[in-house]
């Protein structure tokens, strides 16, 4: 392009301990245009925007906003190079009314700026709330607005209240419902005719084709290329972000993407079934949603961020309601209430925030690996060490937890490890169905590789084992069949062990128009 | 909204001054004394020193974080600055100057708090437990056990007297409740101290300077609790080393009742200087009543414990009045 760029990243680098999250960045953004950021979980997209609005510090390198150079930049310095951002955490005060969230920290004021002049406040609030056609009233409290709205007002925050020359737009529409993504892009144009330059980070290929003029890929924290948008569509873009040309043949696209080649265990053949769900929904997440898994087998369920794979694990075993749909365990249909309800029928849950909810890091590994099997290795009220010995050493055996000494703190070991001592214990009480939400979500590659092979050849023997994960490839390694979900509804159901992973990609991105010839998906074949 | 609905959130929302309302009318009518003039100046007066710790450590719990170190500097800064006054460089430093004095010391140990706090992510309980530790000690050491006569001047605050009989330290501290309730409520600086107390992420995000909030917040904490030093100093005519020992918890109690969280963000001076009025209503009327000084030193725990029942009890009572009133608006559109 031949215009000056209003953004110039030059060789941008951010490293954080144990991860290499942007790698040699250098990119151009021209005056006025919508630049699209896209990637894979974990490609490097939020940390190059967070190093741009100021939230994030780069490790080297530089950048140039309006011909100004910058080796750092605090949020108060980008704001003061008109750049806004909208996160995908819509981040207003609770506790304040919308037009205050809309003006803070900038209030209008009487008395040469001592005084927070109210009424100019909520007049000029409700200006912006019109220019936008949005029906609510500037005067309700923040934590009465829903999240979609939040997010639209972050959005107006930055258009019309700040009036930034550059928005970012941080994964924005994840939690859009669709009347509030019409609105949403509205303001995009809108913005665009006036001349804004937009940043719009996605990992949804369609939305990003509908408002962006470039659009960079970024692969592992490197920018793979930057395309127009004429240039591509929705197949080409998604082999881009994959990674592997179109041509290449499941088997060696799954040994690129993981480096592990399919199962080398022989795994036994699927047994009974152990867990089924018939119709579930509930309102607003997710929509009659049925399968069923057997003894021996591994599903994989497969969605973008909001998809609602979480919500559907959480309602299973009861920690979220449900609206309606049946649970049948090892063939009897049974009433979930609680987490330990589900226990005591055999499923166990692996939560998305371990290192919150799954460890206690201040106690010994052993003690971990055990804590939810005490009341095996308890004798006469006192636990047996001898059998807790046992048992945690079976597990960190099994599981391949790498500690000094069964008696080390968790918080000392790697991240990888910590994940293994969580899977430890939700294994450790021999249950008959595994949920495990997100099983390998901020480990490196090694350590994912490792547990991953786990999953497929320890823990899924003799259980049924359900899981999800941020992206394909993870799936395609271990599952024997791939559900996608899409907004809340099956979508598409794979058969391993052939998958292609640009199928599976295109499936999540809610994919019909164009048909895959793949033979292995069987749309409207669900159970 | 219905007028029902806004009334009674509006009662809930000033609580505080609805339990003062209510403990001063049951008083009045049990104690016929308790309403006197007098009595009332009284616990005006007896309260002041109490009700700047708690609007300073409202101030702290506004921003998210707390102080312990308030009672020491209460002895701290006008113990030092007498000390110049009177024994090392009395030549120097007169009366005026050390109240001059006084402030910047309550502003420094402040500060360093702020500092330690905001900038060197320092958690804040154990920064201020040490700090609090370490003044007290240091007062320990190089104070005497006590440092009288005072000069009339530096005493003006805490002993002087207004025309009928009201002591200088009523309105001074009143006051200084309003002006800080206005900046709180009614200044951009105020609006974007509360916010960087209820989200600082989000305050972060919108251009707010979070550390520096964080910082003004102790150094106001800080020279809140020298004039709360200087009242003491005042009204006993003395300076000992102890002084302000104790007061902490109670500090805790007052801000808690008045509204504040410890999850910042919540609370206005205005709900604080309820609190601190609640306390010393309480203290007085018990006095009045000829309870011991360890039995209403239990009570005060009481007050506590009551504190936090409320601070707990106020979020949901908002939280069903709100639900009522989506169900009945519900009804009413069919």
């Amino acid at each position: 392009m031949d215009q000056e760029p209003i953004l110039r990243l030059s060789h941008i680098s951010k490293i954080y301990p144990g991860t290499v999250a942007l790698h040699d960045i250098t990119l151009d953004v021209v005056r006025g245009e919508t630049h699209g950021i896209i990637g894979k979980n974990g490609a490097g997209k939020s940390t190059l925007v967070g190093i741009v609005a100021g939230l994030v510090s780069p490790t080297a390198g530089s950048f140039t906003i309006n011909g100004r150079v910058h080796d750092d930049l605090s949020r108060i310095g980008a704001r003061r190079e008109h750049v806004s951002i909208v996160p995908q955490e819509p981040q207003l005060i609770e506790q304040y009314t919308v037009a205050e969230n809309l003006f803070m920290p900038d209030y209008p004021t009487l008395r040469g700026g001592v005084r927070v002049d109210w009424p100019a406040l909520y007049r000029q609030a409700t200006e912006v709330l019109r220019r936008a056609d949005l029906a609510i009233d500037a005067r309700m409290l923040i934590g009465d607005v829903g999240i979609g709205m939040r997010q639209i007002l972050m959005m107006l925050k930055a258009s019309y209240v700040e009036q930034a020359d550059i928005i970012i737009l941080d994964e924005a529409f994840a939690s859009l419902s669709e009347r509030e993504e019409q609105l949403f892009y509205r303001i995009i144009r809108e913005r665009k005719a006036a001349g804004c330059t937009i940043l719009h980070i996605s990992h949804r290929i369609d939305e990003l084709l509908e408002v962006c003029d470039r659009m960079t890929v970024l692969r592992d924290g490197r920018t793979v290329r930057t395309v127009r948008r004429d240039e591509v569509d929705r197949r080409s873009l998604a082999a881009l972000i994959v990674g592997e040309t179109t041509e290449a043949g499941a088997d060696t696209s799954r040994t690129a993407s993981t480096g592990e080649p399919a199962a080398p265990v022989a795994r036994p053949p699927h047994g009974e079934e152990l867990l089924g769900v018939e119709a579930l929904s509930r309102v607003e997440a997710f929509h009659d949603i049925s399968f069923s898994v057997r003894r021996n087998e591994i599903l994989g369920i497969a969605g973008m961020m909001g998809s609602g794979r979480t919500e559907i694990l959480k309602a299973i075993i009861g920690m979220q309601p449900l609206d309606g749909g049946t649970i049948r365990v090892r063939g009897a249909v049974q009433g979930i209430a609680n987490p330990r309800r589900a226990q005591e029928l055999g499923i166990v849950y692996l939560p998305e925030e371990r290192d919150a909810e799954g460890l206690i890091q201040a106690m010994s590994v052993k003690s971990n690996a055990v804590l939810s099997a005490l009341k095996w290795i308890t004798r006469a009220f006192m636990i047996n060490r001898p059998a807790e010995t046992a048992l945690a050493s079976d597990l960190t055996r099994r599981l391949e937890v790498k500690c000094a000494s069964m008696e080390q703190e968790v918080r000392e070991l790697s991240g990888g490890n910590r994940q293994k001592v969580v899977v430890a214990k939700v294994v450790s009480t021999r249950p008959s169905v595994l949920l495990l939400d997100e099983p390998t979500k901020g480990i490196d590659i090694s350590a994912r590789r490792s547990l991953l092979q786990i999953i497929r050849n320890e823990i899924s023997l003799d259980a049924a084992l359900v899981m999800t994960a941020p992206g394909v490839e993870e799936l395609m390694a271990v599952c024997d069949r791939i559900l996608v979900l899409y907004r809340g509804r099956l979508v598409g159901e794979f058969l391993g062990p052939a998958y292609r992973e640009e199928d599976l990609y295109h499936a999540m991105q809610g994919g019909t128009t164009e048909t895959p010839q793949d033979s292995t998906i069987k749309e409207g074949a669900l159970p | 909204m219905t007028r029902r609905t806004s009334v009674q959130l509006f009662l809930i929302d000033n609580l505080i001054w609805v339990l003062v309302a209510a403990f001063f009318l049951i008083n009045a009518i049990f104690t016929p004394r308790f309403a006197s003039y007098r009595n009332v100046v009284n616990i005006l007066y007896h309260s002041a020193i109490m009700s700047l710790l708690v609007l300073g450590q409202g101030l702290v719990l506004i921003n998210g974080k707390l102080d312990l170190s308030i009672e020491s500097t209460v002895g701290f800064a006008p113990g030092i600055a007498m000390l110049l006054s009177m024994r090392i460089a009395p030549e120097l430093v007169g009366p005026g100057a050390a109240i001059v004095i006084t402030l910047l010391i309550g502003a420094a140990l402040g500060a360093f708090n702020g500092i330690c706090i905001a900038n060197l992510k320092i958690n804040p309980l154990l920064q201020t437990l040490a700090s609090m530790i370490m003044i007290r000690g240091i007062l320990l050491y190089i104070f005497p056990f006590s440092l009288f006569p005072l000069d009339p001047v530096f005493r003006y605050a805490g002993a002087g007297r207004l025309p009928g009989n009201i002591p200088v330290a009523i309105p001074l501290v009143l006051v200084t409740f309003f002006v800080l309730n206005l900046v709180l409520q009614h200044t951009p600086f105020g609006r974007r101290f509360v916010a960087a107390g209820g989200n600082p992420r989000a305050s972060y995000v919108s251009g707010v300077n979070v550390d520096r909030m964080t910082l003004y917040a102790y150094v106001i904490a800080g020279v809140l609790a020298a004039v709360g030093g200087l009242l003491a100093a005042g009204r006993q005519g003395s300076i000992s080393n102890s002084m302000g020992e104790g007061m902490v918890l109670l500090s805790f109690a007052g801000a808690l009742m008045g509204g504040a969280s410890l999850h910042g963000g919540k609370g206005t001076p205005l709900g604080m200087l309820g609190g601190a009025l609640l306390l010393g209503m309480f203290s007085n009327s018990l006095n009045l009543l000829g309870v011991g000084p360890s039995l209403i030193y239990a009570s005060k725990g009481a007050l506590i414990f009551l504190a936090l029942l409320l601070d707990r009890s106020r979020s949901r009572w908002r939280a069903k009045l709100l639900h009522r009133e989506q169900l009945e608006l519900l009804d009413v559109t069919g």
